[in-house]
């Protein structure tokens, strides 16, 4: 009987294109519906289960090369890892419209892993899977506040061969206020208006850092949102000071009435690209992004009872001048002395190679010789400075207060070119949470799915080096194992 | 040739300082998870509470509460609620509320050792459920027998975080004073009879790359 069924098996293995063996392996338990007694009565043909037995080694034997082969191969290309198997079982921990995100924030290690955060958790935000959001700019948060003193990485930033991108990413202060803003709206949403305020607050701090005194503390829209938060949380002295802080930076904006109980905020287009400027690239710049129109927004909040309220959105900031008004960077002045050493070796290799050329002889040629070398040198000074840039943020943050009913509504955005409307663009599926005293209403004109989930401005020969220094490798495992742990 | 050798040398010297490259002798491996204790500073630290700051915080209040005579040399235990529905964070730093409160709860409870009692009124639903069933003879009346009704508390436990930031461009230093306050309401006549303060001013610099 088993040896109809082996031979039955070659058969259908011929057609299949695979070995007997390994069919009756794939197949063995449904398909030997023997019973037992028979079995036992049929004695096995050694041969048979002598040449299924080599037949089942030799395909473990080819699928354990086969495996060694794509390990080789993942090492070439990958270096010490992470490899594609390790990335798609951790992405898969996670929500599907997030995936790719979570792959990149994994495979970047500890080197990009602010940027990822606030990257992930500003999609997770707009698709509405808070907990990923409030996760990951809580992850952001936490190596923002940290004091990164006796750093390798930051300390190879400075080296005169080394990028600044050597550096792992902490961000510029507008955008590590971004991150603040968007866990201080996700506390909002959950009605926990201490930690919100408190977001606000530390956001606020961050534009301390300006070197002109105008431009210190001259981010309003968090002023006024930390107000906000007092205001919904019953402290109204607080919440006046706040209110008061934000006016007086910006007198277009209005305190909320006493009453107001929503708040509601649209984001306009993309925020600022960062570029490097000067002979060297040594220069942090920033260029406003211009591929949107819309410069205003109306909200219409519809509640299950009563009438309908639309609400004009003020502006509450412009990105593009809170990144341009900070000033210098401390690093600026490592970045121009190592733009000026480079500039000094060419040029000293230049004039020792054009000496030794009108000089000639022995002197001339070892002149030329220490010109070329001196040249050669130059060129490993690397003043570039870094740019990888949050780029889903807004150019523009609009905002609105209200009073509505208490129970559910509803929330549409209309968005304007002056005074214009701009029907076609519907903007991002709004986060509309009631929770506490106070509602919340956030949205986009510009969805963050039609970014790639890599952050821009990332250097390959930085990264791929980084898979050889030891130090930064274990971070890099160090983060994938907090990673992994959650 | 020497000539040459005795010119070229001292470029290349001075090149090879300038370039600045060094050995790594980091070690490969992460840093496995390890015991910290519980009062000293972390591993990662910046200007902020810290969990150290909170085991001390609560120690000196454990401390100071049980030293007022009139808190818990009474005749008859106090009833006191300590939770974080009036504990308030107005500082600039994210915290789980409930951490401080819960620590310094647990410190007491065990310090004073039935000098105080505490009401658990953020339970209260439990306790409601359970007294219902027993009332209606799903369950029985258990071993501790039954109340006319909960118990009422003779304080609560009060407080609030705020802090004070600095910064300083020049040099890139932040500081932050973060002071935490504790009060004792009496939940009948309204006075406050105890206040304990806790203060932490901390001072560090980030590295200069992201100043």
């Amino acid at each position: 009987m088993y040896s109809k069924i082996f031979a039955g098996a070659n058969i259908l293995a011929l057609v299949l294109g695979t070995t007997p063996a390994a069919l009756m392996a794939q197949t063995a338990a449904p398909s030997v519906a023997v019973p037992t007694d028979a079995a036992a009565a049929t004695p096995l043909d050694p041969k048979e289960v002598k040449a299924a037995e080599k037949a089942r080694l030799k395909a473990e034997h080819a699928a354990q090369q086969a495996k060694a082969a794509r390990m080789r191969e993942w090492k070439r290309l990958y270096g010490p890892g992470p490899y594609p198997d390790e990335l798609d079982a951790f992405a898969a921990t996670h929500e599907e419209k997030l995936r790719p995100y979570y792959r990149v924030l994994y495979a970047d290690g500890e080197h990009n892993s602010v940027l990822n955060y606030q990257r992930l958790g500003l999609l997770a935000m707009e698709d509405g899977v808070y907990k990923s959001a409030e996760e990951s700019f809580d992850g952001a948060l936490i190596r923002i506040e940290a004091f990164f003193s006796k750093d390798r990485q930051a300390a190879r930033a400075t080296q005169l061969t080394r990028k600044e991108v050597n550096k792992d990413y902490k961000g510029e202060p507008y955008e590590r206020a971004m991150a603040y803003y968007y866990r201080g709206l996700l506390y909002l949403r959950t009605g926990d208006y201490d930690n919100a305020r408190a977001s606000f607050k530390a956001a606020e701090y961050q534009d301390t850092v300006s070197e002109e005194e105008e431009f210190k503390s001259d981010f309003a829209l968090l002023n006024y949102l930390s107000g906000w938060a007092s205001h919904c949380a019953g402290d109204q002295t607080l919440a006046q000071d706040a209110f008061a802080a934000a006016v007086a930076t910006d007198k277009a904006l209005v305190a909320p009435a006493a009453t107001d109980n929503v708040l509601v905020i649209a984001e306009l287009g993309r925020g600022p690209a960062k570029i490097a400027k000067g002979q060297y690239k040594e220069a942090l710049g920033f260029e406003r992004v211009t591929d949107f129109d819309e410069d205003g927004a109306t909200m219409t909040l519809t509640p299950r009872v009563g009438d309908a309220m639309e609400l004009k959105l003020h502006n509450g900031v412009d990105l593009y001048t809170q990144a341009t008004t900070r000033g210098g960077r401390a690093i600026d002045s490592i970045l121009n002395g190592k733009a000026q050493t480079k500039e000094s070796m060419e040029q000293t290799g230049n004039a020792l190679m054009t000496s030794g050329m009108m000089q000639g002889g022995d002197t001339g040629t070892a002149a030329m010789g220490i010109g070329l070398l001196v040249g050669l040198l130059s060129t490993s000074v690397r003043p570039t400075a870094d740019i990888r840039n949050w780029d889903s943020l807004p150019n523009t943050v609009l905002i609105g207060t209200g009073h509505i009913p208490p129970g559910e509504f509803q929330a549409q955005t209309r968005y304007w070119k002056g005074t214009a409307p701009m029907d076609g663009i519907t903007g991002t599926v709004p986060m509309v949470a009631q929770a506490g005293r106070c509602s919340i209403v956030w949205t986009r004109s510009r969805s963050v799915a039609d970014l790639k989930p890599e952050a821009p401005g990332d250097d390959v020969k930085i990264a791929a080096q980084r898979k050889k220094d030891q130090a930064a490798l274990a971070k890099d495992l160090a983060f994938r194992t907090s990673l992994a742990g959650k | 040739m020497r000539r040459i050798c005795g010119s070229v040398a001292p470029v290349l010297a001075a090149l090879a300082l300038v370039m600045g490259s060094t050995a790594d002798a980091r070690p490969r491996r992460g840093t496995p998870a390890m015991d910290l204790p519980l009062d000293e500073r972390g591993q990662v630290s910046g200007v902020g509470i810290e969990g150290q700051d909170i085991s001390r915080m609560a120690d000196q209040m454990v401390r100071e509460m049980l030293a007022n005579p009139a808190i818990s040399a009474r005749a008859t235990p106090p009833r006191i609620i300590i939770d974080s529905a009036n504990f308030r964070n107005q500082s600039s730093q994210r915290i789980d509320r409930d951490m401080i409160t819960d620590e310094l709860r647990s410190r007491l409870m065990n310090a004073s050792a039935g000098r105080l009692l505490f009401v658990g009124r953020e339970f209260v639903a439990a306790v409601e459920e359970e007294r219902q069933l027993k009332r209606e003879g799903v369950t029985d009346g258990g071993t501790t027998g039954l109340t006319r009704a909960t118990a009422g508390a003779d304080y609560r436990l009060v407080g609030k975080i705020t802090s004070l930031d600095s910064r300083n461009n020049d040099t890139g230093m932040q500081e932050r004073m973060t002071v935490i306050s504790f009060e004792l309401l009496d939940l009948e006549y309204g006075t406050l009879i105890w206040n304990g303060t806790y203060r932490i001013r901390r001072a560090g610099s980030d590295d200069v790359v992201y100043r």
